[in-house]
């Protein structure tokens, strides 16, 4: 399954794209996770005007160009990215399933 | 990144973990695997969280741990109470620090001016916020305004640093 935006994170994102003055048709966003070990990893977001490399998955929701590495995949397929505006804040919101799975085999990912 | 320490590092883990699941039983030993986490620390740290009440806990062969308080009752900084051990006993409150050698040691006022700050940010901020899945913010919208590798307009802000704060050390008194 592969990694999606809600229709308000990707309007969010085509915003961003737009204030920064970027490329709508040339710029992607990089979605991966980073760090490990005892603090766990966390979510990364980056827009990029690099194309699709070797190692990146690359697809589309709602307008907006994703790229991932193939690593960050593993762990993020399936994702799907929110935007919330609330009283604790604005920010995007990552529904991972993998991230709630009841497998307690030890599957988490592995830098 | 702010570091708070491993042991609460640990405790957001667990929490996060749990509150994933909430209806079923973990053990130490499968959030330890799951997350690559050591074992003993983990236990420490879901034992402590399970004396002030935050965690329930269920005996025998498929016996564990879940969540068994209302996590919007518990603030960051009531986790960090309750996990971190205090490294020192010296008083912050304006009297003379001496360090291990009996040297006279500065009071850092604009320091504990900040402490003040972070401690009071902590305790508006309840767990629920933080490791509630699908509630928490996992990346900022000022982070990509501020952090896009091909940023063409400058941003408004000064960037983030790196800092490292141990507040686990913190002996900051009730504000």
């Amino acid at each position: 399954m592969p990694i999606s935006l809600s229709e308000t994170a990707a309007k969010e994102i085509k915003d961003i794209i737009k204030q920064q003055e970027l490329s709508g048709d040339g710029t992607r966003l990089r979605v991966g996770v980073k760090g490990g070990g005892c603090s766990g990893f966390s979510y990364m977001l980056d827009l990029t005007e690099e194309n699709k490399g070797e190692a990146d998955e690359e697809m589309e929701s709602h307008g907006v160009k994703i790229l991932c590495d193939m690593k960050s995949y593993l762990y993020l397929n399936g994702t799907e990215i929110d935007f919330k505006d609330e009283v604790m804040g604005r920010g995007f919101v990552f529904k991972n399933p993998n991230a709630t799975s009841s497998c307690g085999c030890g599957s988490s990912f592995n830098a | 990144m702010i570091s708070l320490g491993k042991e609460i590092d640990y405790a957001m883990i667990c929490l996060a973990h749990l509150a994933a699941a909430p209806d079923q039983v973990w053990s130490a030993r499968q959030i330890a695997d799951q997350h690559q986490l050591p074992v003993a620390q983990l236990m420490n740290v879901l034992k402590r969280l399970h004396r002030r009440g935050v965690l329930r806990s269920t005996r025998g062969v498929r016996g564990g741990y879940q969540v068994g308080t209302d996590l919007e009752t518990v603030s960051a900084f009531d986790l960090m109470q309750m996990v971190a051990r205090p490294t020192s006993t010296a008083c912050t409150c304006g009297e003379e620090l001496h360090d291990d050698l009996g040297h006279r040691r500065a009071m850092h006022v604009p320091m504990q001016a900040l402490q003040y700050q972070m401690v009071r940010f902590l305790k508006s901020v309840s767990l629920a916020d933080l490791v509630v899945p699908g509630r928490r913010i996992d990346v900022p919208r000022e982070f990509l305004d501020e952090q896009c590798s091909c940023r063409k307009t400058p941003p408004n802000k000064i960037k983030p640093t790196d800092l490292v704060l141990d507040l686990s050390n913190s002996t900051t008194s009730t504000v």
